[in-house]
C-alpha cells in the first residue's frame, strides 16, 4: 500500500493583486524527504510554502498535510520565514524564541511550563546553541539565527519542515552545519523542504529537487531534474512560460 | 520645604488624590502598551488614533452621550479606516494614517467650533486637566485600566510571537488579523482613558516614551513591560507634584518627565548610552596603545635596544607619551625602565608574544579565509590583534590548521613558550652538523610528502653533508639526499646531541 504523502498540492495557482505567482502547480512529496525547492528570484518560491501552511489563500487548487487540510494538522508544520520577516532587534532572547515552537501545543491563554522548557533545551543542545540561551536574537550571526529557528521547529516536534531561504547572510561553514542538521532531522523521519535560489549545492544536497518557476517545471531525484534542459527552463528567463504551454499544447496534439 | 510639605501637603486636597490614582493608572497602561507599540513600529497609529478622539467627543456631545463612548467608536472607526486603506490602495500605512487622522481631527475642531459652548474645553480634551478628574472619571479609567491589563497578561505570550514572528504565528494558527484588531482596541480605550489626564496630544508621548527607556535598558520583553511601567509610573507622579509645585500643567510636565528619563538613559544608559560608549571607546584606545607599546618594545627589545626615543619613532607618539606607557606597564609588571631603555618582564614578554601570535594569525586568516591580498592584511590584523583573546587565537590557529608562518613570511609564535627557540631551518645548518627534525611545515602538503617519501619526518636524526645554494645534502638514515631548497626550509630542526 502506497504511503499518504506528507505534503500534496493539487492545480494550485495563488495570485498578488491579479498577477499570478504560481500556477496550476502539482506535486506530492513523499514523508522523510530532504527536498530542496529550487527557482529563480520571483519564482514562486515563498509563496508555494505560504499556500502549504495556509499563509495565503489560493485562488483555485488544493493543499493537503498527510491527506488532512492544513486547518487540521497544524502543529505538524513548522515553517521558518525569510529572515526579511523577522523584527531581528526584536527585545527578545534564544530561549524565549525556540519557546514559541511549543505555542501550538499551549493553545490560547495557556502558560509554558516545565516540560515545554526541557523540550527547549533539548532543542538547543541538538542545533548547539545551548549557551547562547540568554542572547538577544539579534546578537547572533546569520547561522546562529537559523539555528535557533531550526530548534524551534524542533521544539514544535513537528514532522513536516518548511524553510524559506535559510542560507540568505550565512557563510559556508556555517551553510554546511545547517545542511547536516536539516539531514539529521530528515533521519529522523521528518519531511523537509528547503527554498533556495542558489543552485550550487542543489546537486548533492537534497534527495529531491522541485523546479519552480511559476509553473512546476520538474520533480524528482537531482540526478533525473538537474539536466541543462531543465534548469534552462527553470532560470531561462521569462518566456518559460509560454515554452511551457507551447509544450503541452504540442503534447496534446495525437 | 520639608519632604511633608513636598509630598503630603499636596494631598490634602481631594482633586489631588484623584489626580494621584488617575496618574498612576494611566501611567501604568500606557506604558505597558508603548512596549507593543514599539516592537510593533504602531508609534505613529497611537498618535493617529489620538487625534481621531476628537470627533468623537464632540459628537458624543451632541447627542449627548458619555463622551468615552463616542471617543472609542471614532478611534476603532479611524484604525480600522487606515488598515482599509492600506489594504485596498496602494497607499502605505504612513500616509493612510496621515490622511485619516487628519481628517478625523479636522472633523473634530469643525464640530467643537460649532458647538461654542465652555461645556466641551478643547484645552482640556488637547491637554488634559489631570485636576479635574471626577470620580466618574476615576472608575471609568480604573475599568478601562484592569481591562486593557487584563487582555495583555491573557494574550501575552501570542502577542509576543506575533509581534516578533507574524508569519509564524499565522503558520502556527494564531489568530493574527484577531490580535491586530485587539491590539488597536486597546490602543484606543488606553487614550481615552488618558483623555483626563495628559490629554490626546501628549497621550502619545505616554504610549511610546516608556517603551523606548525600557527597549534602550533590557533586551528582553518580560522584562522591558515592568521597566516600561516603572518609567510611565515615575514620570506620571513626578509630573503631578512637579505640576503642583511649580504651578504649571500637569499633563505637559509628565511628558517633560518622561521625556528626561529618556534623554538621560539615552547618554547614560550602561549598555547604549552615549557617554558609557564613548567611555568605552577611550578605553579601549587605550588598551590599544599599551599593547602596541609592549609589542613595540618586544621587537625592539629583540633587535637591539627598546630606547625612548626608539619606540617614539615607532609608535609615532611623544617621548613623553611613552614615558607615561611605560610607567603604567611598569606599575602592572609588564616592563621596566632602565636608563631610558624598556626592558619587557618574563610576563610582560608573554603578552607581547601572544599578541604578535594573535597579529600573525589575524594575518593569515584574512588571507587564507577572507581573500584579501597579503600586501593588505597588515592594517586590518593590527586592529584585530587586540580582539583576540587566547582562547579565540587558539581556536583561529586550529581553523587555519596550525599555521608556521604569516603571509609576509615571518613565524607565527606558538603558545606561551613563544616563539620555537633554538630551532634553526636545514638552510642556516653547517656542513657537517648533526641535527635533529622537530618540525616539517604543514601548510602544504606537496613540500610535506616529497619530505617524507625522503624519509624526513619529526624525530628523524640528520646529518648535513654541505649546504649549497642549490639545495641542502643531508645523510638521513645512512642515505645520502639532496633536498631542493624549497624543502629545506621547510624542515626545522636543533642541534642533535
Amino acid at each position: 500500500m502506497k504511503e499518504v504523502p506528507a505534503i500534496e498540492v493539487r492545480n494550485l495557482t495563488v495570485s498578488y493583486r491579479s498577477r499570478p505567482a504560481i500556477r496550476n502547480v502539482t506535486v506530492q512529496i513523499d514523508p522523510g524527504l530532504l527536498v530542496g525547492l529550487v527557482g529563480p528570484n520571483g519564482a514562486g518560491k515563498s509563496t508555494l510554502l505560504k499556500a502549504v501552511v495556509g499563509l495565503v489563500l489560493p485562488d483555485s487548487g488544493t493543499v493537503r498535510i498527510f491527506g488532512q487540510p492544513i486547518e487540521a494538522v497544524r502543529p505538524q508544520v513548522a515553517y521558518v520565514p525569510q529572515r526579511s520577516e523577522v523584527d531581528w532587534d526584536y527585545p527578545i532572547v534564544v530561549e524565549e524564541v525556540v519557546l514559541m515552537g511549543r505555542y501550538p501545543h499551549l493553545g490560547l491563554l495557556r502558560r509554558p511550563g516545565p516540560e515545554d522548557r526541557q523540550i527547549v533545551r533539548a532543542a538547543l543542545r541538538q542545533v548547539g546553541m545551548e549557551a547562547f540561551a540568554d542572547r538577544q536574537i539579534g546578537q547572533l550571526s546569520g547561522g546562529q539565527q537559523q539555528r535557533v529557528f531550526l530548534a524551534r521547529a524542533l521544539a514544535q516536534e513537528a514532522s513536516i519542515l518548511l524553510l524559506d531561504e535559510p542560507f540568505v547572510g550565512v557563510d559556508a561553514a556555517t551553510e554546511e552545519t545547517i545542511y547536516a542538521l536539516l539531514r539529521r532531522m530528515r533521519e529522523e523521519g521528518r519531511t523537509v523542504v528547503v527554498a533556495t535560489h542558489d543552485l550550487s549545492r542543489a546537486q548533492t544536497s537534497f534527495d529531491r529537487l522541485l523546479l519552480l518557476n511559476q509553473v512546476l517545471v520538474a520533480y524528482g531525484p537531482p540526478k533525473e531534474v538537474f539536466t541543462p534542459a531543465l534548469l534552462q527552463r527553470t532560470y531561462g528567463g521569462r518566456l518559460t512560460l509560454l515554452e511551457v504551454a507551447d509544450q503541452k499544447r504540442v503534447g496534446m496534439r495525437p | 520645604m520639608t519632604l511633608y510639605d513636598l509630598f503630603v501637603t499636596p494631598m490634602q486636597y481631594a482633586f489631588m488624590q484623584r489626580a494621584l490614582v488617575a496618574a498612576l493608572l494611566v501611567g501604568t497602561i500606557c506604558a505597558v502598551l508603548s512596549c507593543f507599540l514599539l516592537v510593533k513600529r504602531w508609534a505613529l497609529l497611537g498618535d493617529a488614533i489620538s487625534h481621531a478622539v476628537l470627533p468623537g467627543v464632540a459628537f458624543a456631545y451632541l447627542l449627548n452621550l458619555p463622551f468615552f463612548f463616542g471617543a472609542v467608536v471614532t478611534g476603532v472607526l479611524t484604525a480600522l479606516g487606515i488598515s482599509a486603506v492600506e489594504r485596498h490602495t496602494r497607499i502605505k500605512e504612513d500616509s493612510a494614517m496621515g490622511i485619516l487622522f487628519t481628517g478625523a481631527f479636522a472633523l473634530g475642531f469643525v464640530l467643537i467650533s460649532r458647538i461654542r459652548s465652555r461645556a466641551v474645553d478643547l484645552f482640556h480634551i488637547l491637554f488634559g486637566n489631570v485636576l479635574g478628574v471626577s470620580d466618574a472619571d476615576l472608575l471609568l479609567t480604573a475599568i478601562t485600566g484592569a481591562a486593557v491589563l487584563a487582555v495583555v497578561l491573557l494574550l501575552y505570550k501570542e502577542l509576543v510571537l506575533w509581534t516578533f514572528d507574524p508569519m509564524a504565528a499565522a503558520a502556527m494558527g494564531l489568530p493574527v488579523g484577531g490580535l491586530h484588531y485587539t491590539l488597536m482596541l486597546l490602543l484606543s480605550v488606553a487614550i481615552v482613558a488618558s483623555l483626563q489626564t495628559v490629554g490626546i496630544v501628549l497621550v502619545v508621548a505616554m504610549l511610546i516614551t516608556p517603551g523606548a527607556v525600557a527597549y534602550l535598558l533590557v533586551d528582553r520583553m518580560s522584562r522591558m513591560i515592568p521597566l516600561a511601567v516603572g518609567v510611565g509610573i515615575i514620570s506620571a507622579l513626578s509630573g503631578l507634584y512637579l505640576s503642583y509645585h511649580l504651578n504649571v500643567a500637569s499633563g505637559p510636565t509628565m511628558v517633560l518627565v518622561a521625556t528626561a528619563l529618556f534623554l538621560l538613559t539615552m547618554l547614560l544608559g550602561p549598555r547604549e548610552g552615549v557617554v558609557w560608549s564613548a567611555i568605552r571607546r577611550r578605553r579601549a584606545a587605550q588598551q590599544v596603545l599599551l599593547e602596541d607599546f609592549l609589542k613595540q618594545a618586544y621587537l625592539a627589545d629583540t633587535q637591539g635596544e627598546a630606547s625612548v626615543e626608539r619606540l617614539s619613532e615607532r609608535l609615532g607618539v611623544p617621548v613623553r607619551t611613552v614615558t607615561a606607557l611605560a610607567a603604567r606597564l611598569a606599575r602592572a609588571g609588564l616592563v621596566e625602565v632602565r636608563d631610558s631603555a624598556v626592558v619587557l618582564s618574563a610576563q610582560g614578554r608573554q603578552r607581547a608574544i601572544e599578541l604578535i601570535r594573535s597579529h600573525r594569525l589575524w594575518e593569515r586568516y584574512l588571507v587564507d579565509r577572507g581573500g584579501v591580498p597579503w600586501t593588505d592584511v597588515h592594517a586590518e590584523a593590527e586592529r584585530l590583534e587586540h580582539l583576540a583573546t587566547a582562547e579565540l587565537a587558539a581556536q583561529l590557529d586550529e581553523a587555519l590548521g596550525r599555521p608556521m608562518r604569516d603571509p609576509h613570511g615571518s613565524p607565527i609564535p606558538r603558545g606561551a613558550e613563544g616563539a620555537r627557540e633554538g630551532t634553526r631551518r636545514l638552510t642556516e645548518c653547517r656542513d657537517g652538523e648533526t641535527v635533529d627534525v622537530v618540525e616539517v611545515e604543514d601548510e602544504d602538503p606537496e613540500v610535506l610528502r616529497r619530505l617524507a617519501a625522503k624519509g624526513i619526518l619529526p624525530g628523524v636524526r640528520l646529518v648535513v653533508v654541505r649546504v649549497e645554494p642549490e639545495g641542502v645534502r643531508v645523510l638521513a638514515d645512512g642515505q645520502e639526499t639532496v633536498l631542493e631548497p624549497a624543502l629545506a626550509s621547510a624542515v626545522l630542526t636543533t642541534d642533535g646531541r
